[in-house]
C-alpha cells in the first residue's frame, strides 16, 4: 500500500511538472507566433487548443489573412511535418490520399502505394469547400479514422495528425459547402477576423518570410503527445458536466424558445458535447489548471458548437447565425 | 502543491476534514436559523396552544433546518464560487474515490486552496439579527408571567365602585340593586359590601336616634358634598387604576395599605380609610373604600358611627348644658 502511494505521489508530481511545462510552452508559443502572425492571438489560442485536444480546426476567413502562414509557423514551432492541399473542384481523392502506381523494379513490375499529402502531421486544407463532396469525404474519413485504406492495405496517420481547413465565407459560387455530418468532424470552427488599422500597420513592418526560418521548435513530437495525453486526462466536476449537457440540450429545437425554434433545424450531437468538453480541457491545460471549469466551457462553447447548430432556411433568410443563438443560450 | 497532501490518502483526508469543518459550521448555522424561525412561530402559538407547542415549534424548526443543511458537494461548490478556484474543490470532491495521478495532484491543489480559504466566507456566521425573531416569544413569555398578557382592561373593581357610589347617592333602593361584586381578588372592596351593610346600620340607629337615623338613610345636605367628591374620586380612581402598573396596583392592594379595624368605633383616626356608620364587625369583614370616605377636613356626624347602646350616652352628653353642640342645636346636622 505504501509502495503504491509512493508511486502515485511520484506520478502526481510528474503531472505537476507536465502541467507546468505545458503552460510554459503555450505562453512561449503564443509569444513567438505572435511575432510573425500579427493580430491573430485568439486564432492562435484556438489552434493550440485544438492541437492539444487532438482535434481538427476549421478556419473561416477571407483570403489573405495569414492562414497559410499560421500553419507554417505552428509546424516550425511544434516541429511537425506540414503539408498544404489546395482544394479545387477537380481535385480527386487520390490527389489527397495517394494512389497505387505501377513501378518497374528488378523483380518485375509491382504496385506501390505512393502516399499523398494527407500523410503528414500538420495538414492545411485550403478552401476545403471548393472540392467536390467525394474528395471532401475522403479527407474527412481520414480525419475521423486517422487512417487511410487503399486496396487491402490500411495506413495509419500520425500521431500526431492535425488538419487545419479553411473556408471562404464569400465567393460561394461553385463551392460545395460541407455537409453537417462532415462539419461535425471538426473540433473547432474559428473565425479569422480582419485586422484593424493598428494591426495592419504592424503587419506592414514585418517580413514573415524572413522571420519564419528563425523560428526554433519549442515542443518536440514526443512532448506534444505527452501534452495531449495530459489534456485528455483532465477531470471535470459533475457540476461542470451538467452545465455542459444542459447547454447542449438547449440547442435542440424542441428545447428552444418558440421564437427561436423555427430558426434551428438541428441541435448539437453527442459528439459535439464530447468536443466541447475536450476543447474545455485543452483551455484549462493552457491556463495551467488541472481541472475543467465552467468558465472553460463557456469560453469554448461558441467555437466548438457553432458549426454543429444548423440554422434553418428561415433563419438564414432573416440573418440569424448560430453564434447568436449560442450566445443567447450562454 | 500543499505539503503533505500529495499522497492519495492524505489529500483525501485533508479534503474531508476541511469540508467537514465547514459542514459543522453550516449545521450550527442551520440550527440557529431554524430555531429562530421556530421561535417566531412559537410566539404565535404560545397563547392558544401553550409553551409546549412553542417549544415544539422551536425544536421542529431547528431539526427541519438541520435536515436541509448543505451537503459536502454543495459546500464544495460554494467554496469554489467564494474562493474563485475554478471548480477545483468540487472536482476534487466528485473524484474523491479515484486515485489517478492527475486526480491526486488536482486534489492536492484543491486542498491547498480550500485550507487557505477562510471558512467564514464559505459558511457565514449566524446573523445577530436572527435574535430579533426571539423577541416576540420572549415578550409573550414575560407578559404571561407578569399577567399582562392581552390588552389592558378596565378594572372591574373601579367600575363597580363607581356604580355603587352613584347608587348610594341615589338612595338605598338603588344601592341594593348595585351589582354584586365577585370575590376572590386580593382586596375586598369597595362599595358593594359597604352599601349592603349600610341599611342595617341605618336601621339600628333609627330607633335610638331618629334625627340621626334619617341622616343615615339619606345623608344630610351638609354631608352630601363630601360624598360627591368621593364619587368623583371613584371615577378618578378608575382612571388611575387603568394607568397603574401591576406593581403599583399590587402595592396599593397590599395589606399594609388596607384599612385596619379600629377598637373604638367613636374614634376615627385621620387618614384611615374606615367606613362611617359601619359596625366594627362589618367593617372588619369589608373594608370601606377610601374613595367613598369624606375628606379629612369633614367632621364626622357623631350619631352615625356608634352602636345603639351608646346612643343614650351620646344623647345625654349633647343634652348637657355648656356643650357647644347642645347650645348650637346643630348636633348631628353637621
Amino acid at each position: 500500500m505504501a509502495v503504491n502511494d509512493a508511486a502515485t505521489e511520484a506520478s502526481a508530481q510528474d503531472v505537476e511538472r507536465t502541467a507546468a511545462r505545458l503552460r510554459e510552452s503555450v505562453l512561449d508559443l503564443r509569444a513567438r507566433a505572435g511575432g510573425v502572425v500579427v493580430g491573430q492571438r485568439e486564432v492562435v489560442d484556438g489552434l493550440v487548443c485544438g492541437l492539444l485536444a487532438g482535434g481538427h480546426v476549421l478556419l473561416e476567413g477571407v483570403p489573405g489573412l495569414g492562414k497559410t502562414l499560421l500553419v507554417k509557423v505552428l509546424g516550425r514551432l511544434l516541429d511537425l511535418k506540414t503539408s498544404r492541399i489546395q482544394f479545387t473542384p477537380d481535385l480527386m481523392p487520390a490527389d489527397i490520399l495517394g494512389a497505387q502506381s505501377l513501378v518497374e523494379s528488378s523483380s518485375g513490375p509491382s504496385l506501390v502505394f505512393r502516399r499523398g499529402p494527407v500523410f503528414s502531421e500538420l495538414v492545411l486544407a485550403d478552401e476545403i469547400n471548393r472540392a467536390n463532396p467525394r474528395t471532401q469525404a475522403a479527407l474527412l474519413e481520414a480525419m475521423a479514422e486517422r487512417q487511410v485504406s487503399v486496396g487491402d492495405t490500411t495506413h495509419r496517420l500520425g500521431p500526431p495528425f492535425f488538419v487545419m481547413a479553411t473556408e471562404n465565407p464569400i465567393d460561394m459560387e461553385g463551392t460545395y459547402p460541407l455537409p453537417e455530418a462532415q462539419a461535425d468532424r471538426f473540433l473547432l470552427k474559428l473565425g479569422v477576423p480582419s485586422p484593424d488599422r493598428e494591426t495592419l500597420l504592424d503587419i506592414l513592418d514585418i517580413d514573415p518570410e524572413a522571420r519564419l526560418p528563425a523560428l526554433e521548435p519549442i515542443v518536440g513530437r514526443a512532448e506534444l503527445l505527452a501534452f495531449q495525453a495530459h489534456v485528455r486526462s483532465l477531470p471535470a466536476a459533475r457540476g461542470v458536466k451538467e452545465m455542459l449537457v444542459d447547454l447542449v440540450l438547449a440547442t435542440r429545437p424542441e428545447n428552444l424558445a418558440p421564437a427561436l425554434r423555427t430558426y434551428v433545424t438541428l441541435g448539437v450531437s453527442p459528439r459535439g458535447a464530447q468536443s466541447l468538453l475536450g476543447a474545455a480541457r485543452a483551455r484549462a491545460a493552457c491556463e495551467g489548471r488541472l481541472q475543467v471549469s465552467q468558465e472553460d466551457v463557456r469560453a469554448m462553447a461558441i467555437p466548438a458548437l457553432r458549426h454543429r447548430v444548423l440554422v434553418s432556411f428561415a433563419g438564414r433568410v432573416e440573418g440569424v447565425r448560430a453564434e447568436t443563438i449560442l450566445a443567447g443560450l450562454l | 502543491m500543499g505539503v503533505g497532501v500529495s499522497e492519495p490518502r492524505a489529500g483525501l483526508r485533508a479534503l474531508e476534514r476541511a469540508l467537514a469543518k465547514a459542514r459543522r459550521r453550516d449545521a450550527a448555522r442551520c440550527l440557529a436559523l431554524g430555531a429562530s424561525v421556530g421561535a417566531l412561530v412559537g410566539a404565535v402559538v404560545l397563547g392558544p396552544l401553550g409553551p409546549a407547542a412553542a417549544a415544539g415549534c422551536i425544536g421542529l424548526g431547528a431539526l427541519g433546518a438541520l435536515a436541509r443543511r448543505s451537503s459536502f458537494g454543495a459546500l464544495a461548490r460554494r467554496a469554489d464560487v467564494v474562493g474563485a478556484t475554478d471548480d477545483a474543490i468540487a472536482c476534487a470532491w466528485d473524484h474523491r474515490q479515484e486515485d489517478a495521478p492527475i486526480l491526486v495532484a488536482q486534489r492536492a491543489r484543491a486542498v491547498t486552496s480550500l485550507v487557505a480559504l477562510p471558512v467564514g466566507l464559505v459558511v457565514p456566521r449566524p446573523s445577530p439579527l436572527w435574535a430579533l425573531a426571539w423577541m416576540p416569544l420572549l415578550w409573550a413569555v414575560f407578559a404571561g408571567s407578569a399577567g399582562l398578557q392581552g390588552p389592558l382592561r378596565t378594572d372591574p373593581d373601579a367600575e363597580e365602585g363607581a356604580q355603587v357610589a352613584s347608587a348610594r347617592a341615589d338612595g338605598p333602593d338603588a344601592a341594593a340593586e348595585a351589582p354584586e361584586r365577585s370575590s376572590g381578588g386580593l382586596v375586598e372592596p369597595e362599595g358593594a359590601n359597604a352599601v349592603e351593610s349600610a341599611p342595617p346600620a341605618a336601621s339600628r340607629a333609627a330607633p335610638s336616634a331618629p334625627d340621626a337615623g334619617a341622616d343615615a338613610g339619606a345623608p344630610p345636605p351638609e354631608s352630601a358634598p363630601p360624598v360627591a367628591p368621593s364619587v368623583q374620586g371613584a371615577g378618578a380612581g378608575q382612571e388611575a387604576s387603568d394607568t397603574l402598573g401591576p406593581s403599583a396596583r399590587a402595592l396599593e392592594r397590599s395589606p399594609s395599605s388596607q384599612p385596619r379595624a379600629a377598637p373604638d368605633p367613636l374614634i376615627l383616626p385621620r387618614g384611615e380609610g374606615r367606613a362611617q356608620g359601619l359596625p366594627a364587625e362589618s367593617e372588619a369583614a369589608a373594608p370601606f373604600p377610601r374613595a367613598l370616605l369624606p375628606g379629612d377636613d369633614v367632621w364626622a356626624a357623631p350619631g352615625q358611627a356608634h352602636p345603639a347602646r351608646w346612643s343614650g350616652v351620646v344623647a345625654r352628653y349633647f343634652a348637657q348644658p355648656g356643650t357647644g353642640r347642645a347650645q348650637g342645636g346643630e348636633h348631628g346636622g353637621e
